[in-house]
């Protein structure tokens, strides 16, 4: 048996945590600089405010409802989700983080459900107290099923919380009234199949049969069809890995000052750079662009794939290939408004072959890297670095942070005050 | 003063540690070694390093409990509050620090202030009140740092 770890509307239960005063008032958390919503609060639902529109969309019904917005606050999001998370992992043998709000729990060692629901409903009222987080629990005997079980849990207040769904009548109830597109795994593809075979609810596509499921939708959706049955078949450490990483951003003022624009990509190297050697991996292609406005319709670009022989997770050797490649291709005077890193051909650090003809000193570039990313970890993440020298005022004025609350758990000027 | 609470904070973490490369000393072994322990404040601090959190205080309603403007405290929000607890609380729209009093009998709540300059407060149902956490600790400084 699993049980599901799902975090209420998470990042706008973090902003909270800090400012009790928004307890019972709308709240919404946007995406950097893109401005649409990325988290509502139970009364922004309830106003039919969707996930993903750009805010400037509904500023008139914010303003109406006096809607509280913030821009994402992802130090103090992380730092809330890992404690969450190590606060779950000393009451499972065994955690799979699935993502920053979310964790399956294997309770396989608990001797029966009431005592996994015993063991949730306690976790549960220890991280909404000790964290100030409401979470929701989904037991299940798969974790597809957990996902079914931990919605219940949260969308209705008699379940306080958590809802085992342990046996095969509960199971059939549950499914009966739960939309097949809703169901962890089946897409948007899927669901035009299932629909056009006359499919609507999981407990219809569940009573199909395992061949009917693989002629439709292959083996991921065969995976799916038995976890609704309840066999256990799908390792969330199996999907497939991320291929791609990405650190991109719109400006908040078009940017004309190349040093500027070398300066915001030189941070988007730092950042990719350090993610791949965080997860141990080099990567072969890396995709720079920059682009004026898309909103007029002579949109220029910078775009170009650098390709290097030999596979690296280097920032100093990345953050220079990089720059050459922008600085002979900008142009002056052209308002440059959204600009990004993609790395590409991302695999494992190890036995990463060697060229014969190769000019760097890879030892000494790893020694230095090492030195730098120690440095960085222990006093901060730019004390130390590849990034030209722009005054900081300049440089500050990049982005809109204007709604982003303080890091009140990861910066000492940040912690809150209190009055006395 | 940054730097001691980047490491606080991050007590839990796995800090890299300055290795010394030992074999690139030519000389007679050091017999101390294999003594690697050490005292480490945060451990004695920090209890519950998952809902511990900091906070700065301002202003000195309660300096005779030894609680001054410009200290760091740290809270810990898994404590159940008990009479008699120095508690960060939210109350009508404000984070403060004062000494709980729960009277039993009476049924009241009490935040009272270490000051003669102020007044204790009664909690009432139309205070918006929470008791946000319990403060264990006080880090003065006695020096600039």
């Amino acid at each position: 048996m699993f049980a599901l770890c799902d975090c209420n509307n998470f990042f706008v239960s973090c902003e909270r945590v800090f400012r009790p005063d928004l307890r019972d008032k709308p709240v919404v958390v946007l995406s950097g600089n893109d401005g649409c919503v990325v988290a509502r609060s139970n009364e922004v639902k309830q106003l039919g405010i969707k996930m993903g529109v750009p805010f400037y969309q509904i500023k008139p019904l914010a303003e109406k409802y006096g809607i509280v917005h913030f821009s994402s606050n992802f130090p103090l999001y992380g730092d809330l989700s890992s404690r969450i998370m190590r606060t779950l992992a000393r009451h499972t043998p065994y955690l799979e983080q699935y993502s920053i709000d979310e964790a399956f729990l294997d309770l396989s060692h608990l001797p029966d459900t009431s005592s996994m629901h015993a063991l949730c409903v306690r976790l549960r009222a220890d991280i909404l107290k000790g964290i100030g987080l409401p979470v929701s629990f989904g037991i299940a005997p798969t974790k597809t099923l957990c996902k079914v079980a931990a919605d219940y849990a949260k969308h209705y207040a008699g379940y306080r919380g958590v809802c085992a769904m342990d046996t095969p009548d509960k199971r059939i109830i549950a499914l009966k009234d739960y939309p097949v597109e809703d169901v962890w795994g089946i897409g948007r593809r899927s669901t035009a199949k299932l629909q056009a075979a006359g499919i609507t609810t999981a407990l219809q596509f569940a009573e199909h049969s395992e061949t009917f499921a693989r002629n439709l939708l292959n083996q991921p959706g065969v995976n799916t069809w038995r976890e609704l049955n309840g066999e256990a078949c799908i390792e969330t450490t199996d999907l497939p890995e991320k291929q791609t990483i990405t650190c991109s951003r719109t400006f908040a003022h078009p940017v004309t000052d190349l040093n500027l624009l070398e300066q915001a990509l030189a941070e988007f190297c730092d950042n990719v750079a350090r993610k791949l050697r965080s997860q141990h991996s080099v990567c072969r292609q890396m995709l720079v662009f920059v682009h004026t406005s898309r909103f007029n319709d002579d949109v220029r670009f910078i775009q170009q794939t650098i390709t290097f022989a030999i596979p690296t997770a280097n920032t100093q050797e990345m953050t220079a290939a990089l720059l050459r490649t922008v600085c002979g291709q900008w142009r002056p005077e052209t308002p440059y408004k959204r600009a990004g890193v993609i790395l590409m051909s991302i695999e494992s650090d190890n036995g990463v072959q060697q060229a014969l003809f190769d000019t760097r000193d890879r030892e000494r570039d790893q020694r230095l890297q090492q030195a730098l990313d120690l440095i960085n970890n222990r006093h901060g993440k730019r004390t130390v670095g590849f990034t030209p020298n722009i005054p900081t005022d300049k440089a500050a004025g990049l982005y809109n942070i204007g709604a982003k609350s303080p890091a009140y758990t990861t910066r000492l000027q940040d912690i809150i005050t209190l009055k006395c | 003063m940054s730097e001691q609470l980047t490491h606080l904070t991050q007590a839990d973490q796995a800090t890299p540690e300055l290795v010394l490369a030992e074999h690139l000393h030519a000389g007679f072994p050091s017999p101390a070694s294999d003594c690697t322990e050490r005292i480490d404040i945060t451990r004695e601090i920090i209890h519950h390093p998952e809902t511990t959190f900091y906070a700065r205080i301002d202003g000195d309603s309660m300096r005779d409990a030894g609680i001054f403007s410009g200290d760091l405290v740290v809270i810990d929000r898994s404590l159940p509050a008990s009479d008699g607890d120095y508690v960060a609380a939210y109350i009508d729209g404000e984070f403060t620090v004062k000494e709980f009093r729960f009277d039993q009998a009476g049924q009241s709540a009490w935040l009272v202030p270490h000051n003669p300059a102020y007044s204790p407060i009664r909690v009432t149902e139309e205070n918006a009140f929470i008791i946000w956490g319990v403060i264990t600790h006080t880090i003065h400084h006695v020096r600039p740092v």
